[in-house]
C-alpha cells in the first residue's frame, strides 16, 4: 500500500523542491532578450517597506521574473495555449503561418476624433501649402478579418480623412494583402523593405521620383521584437535586420535633441551599437527621441521635410531624406507642440504627419 | 500568500515541509504556528497582530465559559467573546457599508473609514466563534493550550478561505496526529488537482469573462457566455482553493471538511446549497438557523429564519447591498422549494430539475458579480436580447470557438466524472504508480507554467 503511494510522494516532493533549489542557485538577469525588458531585482530591503507591504509585492514579482527556466515555462504556456486548448490568440497575439500578428482590435473613436483635431490644428498653424498625412497599418492588417477578431484600420484613416483637411496619402492598400517581409515576423515595426514601399508611394505623391537603387547589409539574424516574448514560441525564426546603403544614404548626418540643449551629432543615421540592446530596431535613426535632425548635403533640392511620427518614421526617415536638405522628425509624445513652434521655423516646408493606427488608437500622448 | 503564487510553491511549502518533518514532535505545532503567522503576515504585515490578540482574548474567553459553564459568568463571557468577534469583523468589514447607507438615506456625508480588510477575517472569524459556540455547548472542552489554540485559529491552509473548520472537527487533530506515507499522497492529489482547478482553469477562464464583460459590441451569446464562465470561474476558484487547502492539510497530518461536492450537478435550489461552500452553510445552519429555532418552529417564524439567515450568508460574501440580495433571493427560492414548488419538481424529468437550477444559480451570479443595480438590470436585459442588441456576433463567435476547450474541460470538471473515473482506477497498479505521478508532474509544471506567465491574479474568495 505504502510503496504504491511512494511514487506520488516522490514526484511533488523532487517537483517541488527541486525547482526551489534550481531557483535558488540560478543567476539572476538583468534584462530578458525574448521580452525585451529590464526584469525585476531583489527588492530593497528595509523595516518600512516590509511592514507596508512593498517588499512582498517587490519579492513576488523578483519571483516572477526571475524564476528558473523562465523562458522554458512561457514556452511550455504558450504550447497548451495553442495545442490543448486551442485558443486562436495567445497574450494578444495571432501566429500564422510561423508569423506573429498584434490582436489589433477595437478602436477608440474618441483618441482618433482627438487626433484628427490636433492635426488640424496643427496645419492650420503652419503656413505651407504642401502639408501631408498619411497612416501606417499595424501588421494585423493583412489578415483576413472574418478569421480573426480584428477591427478595420481603414476606419482611422477615414476618420482622419474626412475631419482633417490635410491632403491624404494611401499607405493602407500597400499592406492590405498577405505579404512576406514588409513588417518583422517577431516586432510590430516594418522592415527596411516595408519602409522602402511606403517610401516610394510617399515621395511619389510629393512629387519627387524614388531612389531605387540600393544595396543592404545585413547587422544581425537574431533580432527579436516586441511580438516575440508574447507569443512565447521559441521556435518562431528570429529576425534580420538590413540596412539600406547608397552614396546619398551613407553621407547623411543626423543630430538627435534630447532637449533643446542636449543635442548629440553624428555622421551616420545607422546607429550599429544598438543592434546589441534591448531594442534593436533603435539601429535606425539610433530610436526615439523628442527631436531628430537628419542634413543630406547632397540633397537634389533645397526642400525641408517636417515630420510629425511615432517609431515607424525611424526606419523610413532616412530615405526621405534623400530628397530633402534637411529632415526634421517632432515626436509629439515627447515634445510639446508650443515648444516647437517657439524654436523651429516650419512654415514653407513640406509637412508630413506620418502616424501608425496602433499609436492612434491607443496613446494618447501624441495629443501633448 | 496564495498558495499559486511563487512566493508559496518555491519558497514557503518546501521550507515548511522541509522544516516540519524534520523537527521532533514537540516542535511541530510551534512550527506550524511560526509558520501560519508568517503566511498570513507576508500580505498583512500590520493586521497579523489582529489575529494574534483574537487568539489570546478568546483563548482565556474559551476557558472562563468552560469554568462558568450554566451560570452568569459563563453567558457573560459567550456574549463578550461573540461581540468582541462579531464587532470586529463588524467594523473592519462592515462600517463602511453602513456608513454609506446612512448618508444615502439621510442625505449625510459622513466620511467613510477606507479601512482595509484584513484578509480571511470573515474565515478566522467564524473559526473562532464556532469554538466558542461549541465550548459553551458542551460539544467541545476548551484548549487550554494557548498555542494549540493559536495553531486552530491560524492552521495556515485553512486560514485564508477555509474550509471554515468546527472546532470539535478538529480538536483531537490539533494534539495529536499521525502521518503518514499514503496521507501526504492523499494531500498531493487534493491540492495538485486544486493547483490545476484555479491556475489552469479558474484564472484562464476569467479572461473569457473580462471579455465578455468589457466588449463593446454586447450580445445575447456573449452575456450568457459571460456569466457562465463566472460561474465556472468563481466554482474553480473556490474549490481548488479549498482543494488545496485540504490538501496541504493532509501533508501535516490533518483532515479537513469537505467544501464542495459537484454544486453544478444540482437538481435543485435545496440541493445547490447542500453542495456549495458547504462549511459556510453548515456554519449558518449551526450557529445560527438552529438557535433561531430551525424549522421547529411555527411556519412563519420559520419563513423568517430561512430568510434572516440567507440574507447574512449574502452580506458574509461582501459588504454590499447586491450581495444581501444576492443571498436573500437563494432564501426566497428555498422557501418557495419547501413551500410550493418542490413535491411538483421532484415530478419532473432530472433534466428538467438541472436546467431550472442552472437558470437559478447562473442569475444568481449576475447579482453576485455585479454590484450596482443599474449594471445587473443592464446585464439581466442584455441576457434576454433587450435594447437591441444581437443574438450572436462576430465576436461572439470568435470567444466561443477560442473558449471551446476551456469550456468543455470545465464543463466536464464540473460534473463527477472524472472523480468517477479517478475512483474506478486509482488503485490500480499501473495508474497508482506511474499514470498518476506522470499526470501529477504535468499538472505542477503546467501550473508553474501558467503562473510565470500570467499577472497577478488573487482567489476570489479573499475579498470576502
Amino acid at each position: 500500500m505504502k510503496k504504491l503511494h511512494l511514487p506520488t510522494v516522490l514526484t511533488f516532493l523532487v517537483f517541488v523542491f527541486g525547482l526551489a533549489i534550481l531557483d535558488l542557485s540560478a543567476a539572476t538577469s538583468e534584462i530578458s532578450i525574448s521580452e525585451r525588458r529590464k526584469l525585476a531585482q531583489v527588492p530593497e530591503f528595509s523595516t518600512e517597506r516590509l511592514f507596508d507591504g512593498r517588499f512582498a509585492v517587490g519579492y513576488a514579482a523578483f519571483l516572477q521574473d526571475q524564476v528558473a527556466f523562465r523562458d522554458d515555462f512561457r514556452g511550455i504556456k504558450s504550447w497548451m495555449e495553442r495545442r490543448l486548448f486551442l485558443k486562436r490568440e495567445i497574450n494578444g497575439v495571432y501566429v500564422v503561418n510561423n508569423d506573429i500578428y498584434d490582436k489589433f482590435y477595437g478602436i477608440d473613436q474618441r483618441y482618433i476624433d482627438r487626433a484628427a483635431t490636433l492635426i488640424s490644428h496643427i496645419a492650420e498653424l503652419i503656413d505651407s501649402d504642401r502639408q501631408y498625412l498619411a497612416v501606417i497599418p499595424s501588421k494585423a492588417h493583412m489578415l483576413d478579418r472574418t478569421k480573426y477578431l480584428l477591427s478595420d484600420q481603414n476606419a482611422i484613416a477615414e476618420t482622419l480623412t474626412q475631419n482633417t483637411a490635410v491632403p491624404y496619402i494611401d499607405l493602407m492598400h500597400l499592406f492590405e494583402e498577405p505579404q512576406p517581409n514588409l513588417y518583422y515576423v517577431t516586432d510590430h515595426h516594418w522592415t527596411t523593405e516595408g519602409a522602402i514601399r511606403a517610401y516610394q508611394t510617399l515621395v511619389q505623391a510629393m512629387g519627387y521620383e524614388p531612389v531605387t537603387d540600393y544595396h543592404f547589409e545585413e547587422v544581425t539574424d537574431s533580432f527579436v521584437g516586441s511580438l516575440y516574448g508574447r507569443a512565447a514560441m521559441w521556435s518562431i525564426p528570429k529576425d534580420r535586420i538590413y540596412l539600406a546603403h547608397n552614396e546619398a544614404l551613407d553621407g547623411m548626418a543626423i543630430c538627435r535633441y534630447a532637449t533643446l540643449d542636449a543635442v548629440e551629432c553624428s555622421d551616420s543615421v545607422y546607429f550599429r551599437e544598438k543592434v546589441s540592446g534591448l531594442d534593436p530596431y533603435d539601429v535606425f535613426i539610433g530610436g526615439a527621441a523628442p527631436i531628430v535632425v537628419i542634413e543630406n548635403a547632397k540633397a537634389p533640392t533645397d526642400d525641408e521635410l517636417i515630420v510629425f511620427k511615432d517609431s515607424y518614421s525611424h526606419a523610413l526617415a532616412p530615405f526621405l531624406a534623400q530628397h530633402f536638405r534637411k529632415v526634421t522628425l517632432f515626436d509629439l509624445r515627447y515634445v510639446r507642440k508650443e515648444v516647437i513652434f517657439d524654436n523651429f521655423d516650419l512654415n514653407g516646408k513640406v509637412v508630413l504627419f506620418l502616424y501608425s493606427t496602433t499609436i492612434l488608437n491607443t496613446d494618447p500622448q501624441i495629443l501633448n | 500568500m496564495l498558495f499559486s503564487s511563487l512566493e508559496f510553491l518555491l519558497r514557503f511549502l518546501p521550507a515548511t515541509l522541509l522544516l516540519y518533518y524534520l523537527a521532533p514532535r514537540r516542535f511541530k505545532n510551534p512550527l506550524l504556528v511560526v509558520a501560519g503567522l508568517f503566511f498570513y503576515a507576508w500580505g498583512e504585515p500590520t493586521y497579523v497582530v489582529l489575529i494574534l490578540l483574537s487568539c489570546i482574548v478568546n483563548y482565556g474567553l474559551g476557558i472562563a465559559i468552560e469554568n462558568n459553564r450554566g451560570n452568569a459568568r459563563g453567558r457573560a463571557a459567550l456574549l463578550s467573546a461573540v461581540v468582541l468577534s462579531l464587532g470586529l469583523l463588524g467594523f473592519f468589514k462592515y462600517s463602511d457599508l453602513l456608513i454609506a447607507t446612512f448618508n444615502n438615506v439621510f442625505g449625510s456625508t459622513l466620511a467613510l473609514l477606507n479601512l482595509p480588510l484584513p484578509i480571511g477575517i470573515s474565515f478566522y472569524t467564524f473559526r473562532i466563534l464556532s469554538y466558542i459556540v461549541d465550548v459553551y455547548r458542551n460539544q467541545a472542552s476548551a484548549q487550554r493550550n494557548l498555542l494549540s489554540f493559536t495553531l486552530y485559529v491560524s492552521l495556515f491552509p485553512e486560514l485564508l478561505a477555509g474550509p471554515i473548520e468546527r472546532y470539535k472537527g478538529i480538536a483531537a487533530e490539533i494534539d495529536d496526529r499521525k502521518h503518514s506515507i499514503v496521507l501526504f499522497a492523499e494531500g498531493v492529489h487534493r491540492f495538485v488537482t486544486g493547483l490545476g482547478k484555479k491556475v489552469l482553469i479558474a484564472n484562464n477562464i476569467a479572461l473569457l469573462l473580462e471579455s465578455c464583460r468589457t466588449t463593446a459590441n454586447p450580445s445575447v451569446l456573449s452575456s450568457w457566455m459571460g456569466i457562465v464562465a463566472f460561474a465556472f470561474q468563481i466554482y474553480f476558484d473556490f474549490s481548488g482553493y479549498s482543494d488545496m487547502a485540504i490538501g496541504l492539510g493532509r501533508m501535516f497530518g490533518f483532515h479537513f471538511m469537505e467544501n464542495f461536492n459537484f454544486p453544478y450537478v444540482a437538481q435543485s435550489i435545496t440541493d445547490f446549497w447542500r453542495r456549495w461552500h458547504m462549511s459556510l452553510t453548515q456554519w449558518f445552519r449551526d450557529y445560527l438557523y438552529i438557535p433561531l429555532g430551525g424549522n421547529r418552529v411555527p411556519k412563519l417564524k420559520w419563513v423568517r429564519n430561512i430568510l434572516v439567515v440567507w440574507f447574512l450568508t449574502g452580506l458574509w460574501h461582501g459588504a454590499n447591498w447586491n450581495f444581501a440580495f444576492w443571498g436573500t433571493y437563494f432564501g426566497a427560492l428555498l422557501v418557495l422549494e419547501k413551500l410550493l414548488i418542490g413535491r411538483y419538481l421532484q415530478r419532473l424529468p432530472r433534466f428538467v430539475r438541472h436546467v431550472y437550477t442552472l437558470l437559478i444559480v447562473l442569475v444568481g451570479w449576475v447579482f453576485f458579480e455585479l454590484t450596482s443595480v443599474p449594471d445587473i438590470l443592464a446585464y439581466l436585459g442584455n441576457m434576454v436580447g433587450l435594447g437591441g442588441i444581437a443574438a450572436v456576433n462576430h465576436e461572439a463567435v470568435y470567444l466561443l470557438q477560442s473558449n471551446a476547450v476551456l469550456l468543455a474541460l470545465a464543463f466536464l470538471g464540473s460534473t463527477p466524472l472524472c472523480t468517477a473515473i479517478y475512483d474506478r482506477w486509482s488503485e490500480k497498479v499501473a495508474v497508482r504508480a506511474v499514470f498518476m505521478p506522470v499526470f501529477y508532474l504535468a499538472v505542477l509544471i503546467a501550473s508553474v507554467a501558467y503562473v510565470v506567465d500570467s499577472s497577478f491574479s488573487p482567489f476570489l474568495y479573499f475579498r470576502f
